[in-house]
């Protein structure tokens, strides 16, 4: 393959092969893998859809398993809020949704989830009610 | 051969062009996107490799006249690929690869110790928040291991765009078309106001690693849309900028150097300028998945004219 690089050069070509067979790899990896952010959004319809069927719990379950995939996703803190609040869990569906206010608008930057206070993930969660994991 | 493969790969950094604004545009569902240009580039790159270092047919005898003339050719055609071989893969471009690595270092070095110690404390609270699962830090990791691998795709379409760059009757039209759009796209862009919904920031953008970066949280983030500039500012800090910048000093600066030298094809000096000067004025505005789409295209042009200076530079060395 290759007879034709110069003997002294050999090895460039030989490391160029390598990362264009490693970013195959790699590539091909990231190809069928889907992202947590897009599973999070999965979860979110999912959510949705199991909200209408009237089972409640298992839709903050999936609320609640999309917000774990991507604690950056606006949509999926405002639906958990609803979801509680429809549970009549009052306290922690009023939590989800000051998360979901202080990530800001749709699309808008979405650093300031992480700087959010680490109690107020970690309250909303244990307090989310019997349904909530 | 030369002209379809030539247009072949310009068909293909088009493509990409094409898909960086759909992925962009349609968010998480095209998070494929990344990988799929990867394995792309990578074929593409493979592929041109196997071109040039392909073993030449072999010529029998060399009594005849005509054979002599075959072998004369395939001689010359065999010189001029190693050629092509060694400028395309050598010189400033071994430099430009050692900066983007440096730079793929430097963003780890940024995550693994971000300069903001109230984000360090959020992010050792959320791995105690995800104990149930290993996947905690999935998202930030999915992320850059997307931007990784549009490093590499970005520095395989170089190698693929430079090894053709040395055909100067194709690549002259070329530049120029490209640089047309490239100026004309900037004035477009330029003048359109930014649409809500399209700031690409991740999470792990506030993980800046440089004082840059501190400033701009303490800004109203939330009230403005990102230009490129302020996503690497947040992403990489201040020396991440300064990586970036060589990296685009790397191609700018080896088509000026070969603008001096007598003999050297001006018109493609000046179209690799100036699609270079538009790279740095796009990097200020509003960060859209069009801008993106434009920006790679500029980059397919950048490069172009980069692998036409080197490969005038190496002839003229020789």
């Amino acid at each position: 393959m290759m007879a034709s690089a110069a003997p002294s050069f050999r090895k460039t070509v030989f490391a160029a092969y390598a990362v264009a067979a490693l970013s195959c790899v790699i590539g091909l990896g990231f190809c069928l893998i889907k992202s947590p952010q897009a599973r999070s959004e999965t979860y979110i319809a999912a959510a949705v859809g199991l909200a209408g069927e009237q089972r409640l719990g298992a839709a903050i379950n999936a609320a609640a398993e999309s917000v774990r995939l991507d604690p950056t996703n606006k949509k999926g803190w405002s639906l958990l809020s609803a979801l509680l609040q429809q549970n009549g869990d009052h306290h922690a569906a009023r939590r989800a949704s000051r998360m979901a206010a202080t990530l800001g608008g749709e699309g808008m930057y979405e650093a300031p989830a992480y700087a959010l206070p680490a109690a107020l993930k970690l309250s909303l969660l244990g307090n989310a009610g019997p349904a909530t994991p | 051969m030369n002209l379809s493969g030539f247009a072949l790969t310009l068909a293909a950094a088009a493509f990409s062009v094409f898909l960086l604004g759909w992925q962009l545009a349609h968010g998480n569902s095209a998070d494929w996107v990344s990988g799929f240009l990867a394995v792309f580039w990578s074929l593409l790159m493979m592929l041109r490799l196997m071109t040039l270092t392909a073993a030449p047919a072999p010529v029998s005898g060399n009594a005849g006249l005509a054979q002599k003339i075959i072998l004369m050719l395939r001689n010359r055609d065999e010189e001029n690929r190693q050629k092509t071989l060694e400028t395309s893969l050598g010189g400033s471009f071994s430099l430009f690869v050692l900066a983007a690595f440096i730079f793929a270092a430097w963003q780890i070095f940024c995550a693994a110790f971000p300069s903001n110690e109230a984000v360090l404390t959020d992010l050792k609270w959320q791995a105690a928040w995800m104990t149930e699962s290993p996947l905690w830090a999935a998202g930030m990791v999915f992320d850059w291991g997307r931007a990784f691998l549009f490093l590499l795709s970005l520095c395989m379409m170089g190698f693929v765009l430079r090894s053709h760059a040395g055909q100067s009757a194709m690549v002259r039209p070329a530049l120029i078309i490209v640089a047309g759009y490239a100026v004309s796209g900037l004035i477009a862009f330029a003048g359109l106001d930014a649409p809500e919904g399209t700031v690409i920031a991740g999470p792990a953008d506030i993980v800046g690693n440089g004082a840059g970066a501190l400033a701009y949280l303490a800004g109203p983030l939330d009230e403005k849309a990102l230009s490129l500039f302020e996503v690497l500012l947040l992403e990489n800090g201040v020396g991440g900028l300064a990586l970036l910048t060589f990296l685009l000093f790397v191609p700018v600066g080896c088509i000026a150097l070969a603008a001096h030298r007598p003999g050297a094809d001006q018109v493609v000096a000046a179209c690799g300028v100036a699609i270079g000067i538009v790279l740095i004025l796009a990097s200020f505005l509003p960060l859209t998945p069009f801008l993106v789409g434009f920006l790679a295209l500029c980059w397919a042009g950048l490069c172009l004219a980069w692998g036409a200076s080197e490969h005038f530079l190496t002839k003229e060395q020789k």
